[in-house]
């Protein structure tokens, strides 16, 4: 079927969406539930979607997606940002369904994308910078002779990783390292052991892997497809295009507060032509349906470093509001009623998260990354 | 926050803005090479008469004007198309003048008389136009117009001086604004008038630009025009000027695309193959990072090019904040862009034998025409709050 996303079918879309979210959001939901997700609150809104068909905007419905069009995804994120309904905190729906859609195996597919769609399982990744200890797999059989792999090692500094159930690690093959592979590493799986490390931002893991055995269906792909498949998640995904209007919302929110100082103001103007820059830049790559990885890379560059440049402006923007830690109660002998003395809140919350944002695909890696695929002629 | 502001945007051609864009760049490769471009701006008068002729022979100087005009109807996209190409190849011929400008005044401006007049005599590319609206005091503002009209008679009398008159020396016809009522700033009060070049007390200085095109400076001494010189309704040009201006300011993001673009692919190829210290310039981390923010500014400039080219159905406000987001972030990529690729051929870049430092000045051009980051950022604030 052909969709147009000329009115008058764009703005039917659009208030068919808003009435949703205004009927179904779920309130616990908010811009703070991004860097604290709690699960219990994403429940009842995940099932909702899933209920309208919606689980999954940007899948295809043989799937279980929506099978929406470009420009109907974006519609869909610019209504979530309006409502404040924070970006999903799990790669589940995002990243890792496109994955297994296009390189899963059948039986893959089945065993994994249902719990996706429903939320009742949620993936992280820890792809970047593998250290010297990260994990290497061995090969063993099953009790029916069907082929398994035995993991070992360490994954480090993933945020988040206590209320994820999957993690998508790169592994060699022991002894003799080839090139990487994929898997699903349950992180419920015996031998899987979380160390949790307080941090600027939120808490960072460190997971120890010993000996934790996986079935064949934890492979994603062929063994030494890793580097293919790492490269396909580097492509523009809906995770990179959620954030955008969020930030287009967030820097006109920050800057409501600043009406009246003409630097703040005018600081703000430069970054908000810039996020619109950004927008325009992602939608068109959405649009012509650009898949490549620098197409990726450059908007994941851009974003993180404006979503730096926001954040900054808020911390500006809050001045001594920014001072007070939100974690936790008012402390004891306090004899005023409890209220949030950060005001407004979440600038230095936003600030630390931000400075983080950039480390999954550490910038200097997406410079060296982007300045290869250009200099070797892909221009997108 | 206005919303949803960029879900109308075409990010994509039709066929047949594609097959205009192949027309076009087939033309320019074989007729406007760099040595050929070299050869029109030297020349005394510095653009081409026989180019501008084969322009008008493909259609390229009717394709934005509606068909009962001779046109081929069609709208901003083509504008866009047009000018990207001629930004390719640092174009130097009055179209922007010409068919941007004073066509979008002729076309916007509900003058029927004057539009028969003049319409089929820039599309046949017979006659070339000016459109002279800044001052030595208005900086970028419209709005604040001195040169006065008065009334004597049936018809007009305009004294005052225009400054950066693009296109002024070949123009064969002026529109000019003027001030019918008002006060100085005031954007109710001005009113726009066709004036033929040799009128009368038109008194002209003319100059070549830092990028190899011309412009006049132009005082008017007790010009006398007839009432129909008018475009639209007296005291009302303010709301004809402010859209034309918009459209050139669209017109010109995307000459500066096409411009960035160049300057990007001679940059690559340059620090691929340029050997220093026994490596290419190329194998050096400062310098590809370098390219890859010129390639982040060229993807950001392209994109927000087709957003200026999106805005023919928005109300002025919103078109006006828009296009301010245009320029204000064109201006600043291009810049980037311009620099880098100037000070990565190192002294090469700068010598006048060589493309790239041409490319530069115009881009440098561009940034200051219609007003510069600076001034498009602050109405940029100024439109975005409540």
């Amino acid at each position: 079927m052909h969709r147009s996303r000329k009115s008058p079918h764009a703005a039917l879309f659009r208030g068919e969406i808003r009435a949703f979210i205004a009927r179904r959001r779920a309130p616990e939901l908010s811009a703070r539930s991004a860097s604290a997700p709690d699960r219990a609150a994403w429940r009842p809104w995940q099932a909702a979607l899933l209920a309208r068909g919606w689980a999954a905007p940007a899948w295809p419905a043989r799937f279980g997606g929506a099978g929406w069009s470009a420009w109907e995804v974006a519609a869909w994120n610019e209504e979530t940002a309006r409502a404040h309904l924070p970006p999903s905190p799990t790669l589940g729906v995002d990243v890792v369904g496109p994955l297994l859609i296009a390189h899963g195996a059948p039986a893959q597919q089945a065993r994994f994308l249902p719990d996706i769609l429903s939320g009742a399982a949620w993936w992280g990744a820890a792809l970047a910078h593998p250290d010297a200890d990260a994990p290497t797999f061995r090969r063993a059989a099953g009790p029916s002779g069907d082929e398994r792999f035995v993991l070992d090692g360490a994954v480090r500094w993933v945020a988040h990783a206590d209320l994820m159930d999957y993690l998508l690690v790169a592994a060699c093959e022991a002894p003799s390292p080839g090139p990487p592979s994929l898997f699903a590493l349950p992180l419920g799986a015996p031998g899987v052991a979380l160390r949790r490390l307080p941090a600027v931002g939120p808490a960072l893991f460190e997971i120890a892997v010993t000996d934790v055995v996986l079935e064949g269906a934890c492979l994603i792909g062929e063994v030494g497809a890793g580097a293919d498949l790492i490269a396909f998640l580097e492509r523009p995904s809906q995770r990179d295009l959620a954030k955008i209007p969020r930030l287009r919302r967030a820097a006109a929110r920050a800057l409501a507060h600043a009406r009246g100082d003409r630097d703040l103001e005018r600081r703000g103007a430069e970054l908000q032509i810039d996020l619109v820059a950004l927008d325009a830049c992602a939608r068109r790559i959405a649009l012509l349906d650009r898949t490549s990885p620098l197409d990726g890379r450059l908007l994941r560059l851009q974003t993180t470093r404006l979503e730096q440049r926001l954040a900054e402006l808020a911390l500006a923007v809050a001045g001594y509001g920014a001072l007070a830690s939100e974690d936790g109660p008012p402390l004891p002998g306090s004899n005023l009623p409890p209220r949030l003395a950060a005001d407004p809140p979440g600038a230095a919350r936003m600030y630390f998260d931000a400075l983080g944002g950039a480390l999954p695909g550490a910038r200097e890696r997406l410079y060296d990354d982007a300045a290869t695929a250009i200099l070797e002629g892909h221009h997108g | 926050m206005a919303e949803p502001d960029l879900q109308s945007i075409e990010f994509r051609l039709t066929e047949q803005q594609a097959m205009l864009q192949d027309m076009l760049s087939r033309f320019l490769e074989n007729e406007y090479a760099f040595q050929a471009r070299q050869g029109v701006v030297a020349s005394q008068a510095g653009w081409s008469r026989r180019h501008w002729r084969q322009l008008a022979d493909l259609g390229l100087l009717g394709a934005t004007f509606p068909e009962d005009q001779g046109g081929l109807g069609g709208g901003a996209l083509e504008t866009l198309v047009i000018m990207e190409q001629f930004g390719r190849r640092i174009v130097v011929e009055p179209y922007l003048s010409t068919v941007v400008m004073a066509g979008g005044l002729l076309r916007h401006g509900g003058a029927r008389a004057l539009a028969d007049e003049h319409i089929p005599a820039i599309v046949a590319g017979e006659r070339t136009y000016a459109f002279a609206f800044a001052e030595p005091q208005s900086r970028y503002d419209l709005a604040d117009v001195a040169t006065t009209a008065a009334r004597r008679g049936d018809g007009y009398v305009l004294s005052g001086k225009k400054i950066a008159v693009l296109g002024g020396p070949a123009a064969d016809g002026l529109f000019v604004t003027a001030r019918t009522g008002g006060g100085q700033k005031e954007r109710a009060g001005i009113s726009v008038f066709y004036v033929p070049r040799d009128a009368a007390g038109v008194l002209g200085l003319d100059y070549k630009t830092i990028d190899g095109q011309r412009a006049s400076e132009l005082i008017f001494e007790g010009v006398e025009v007839p009432a129909q010189a008018v475009l639209g309704e007296p005291d009302e040009g303010y709301v004809l000027a402010d859209r034309v201006i918009d459209e050139a300011t669209a017109a010109v993001c995307a000459e500066a695309v096409g411009a960035m673009d160049v300057l990007l692919e001679a940059t690559l190829e340059w620090c691929r193959t340029r050997i220093t210290f026994g490596e290419p310039l190329a194998s050096r981390q400062v310098v590809q990072h370098r390219l890859v923010e010129m390639k982040v500014g060229c993807e950001q400039a392209r994109a927000m090019a087709y957003l200026a080219a999106s805005l023919e159905n928005d109300a002025p406000r919103e078109r006006n904040r828009l296009i301010s987001a245009a320029k204000a972030s064109i201006g600043k990529d291009s810049r980037y862009v311009g620099q880098n690729a100037l000070q990565l051929h190192g002294a090469l870049g700068f010598t006048d034998e060589f493309h790239v430092g041409h490319y530069f000045r115009r881009l440098t051009a561009i940034e200051l025409l219609f007003g510069d980051a600076e001034f498009h950022t602050r109405r940029f604030a100024e439109l975005s709050a409540d």
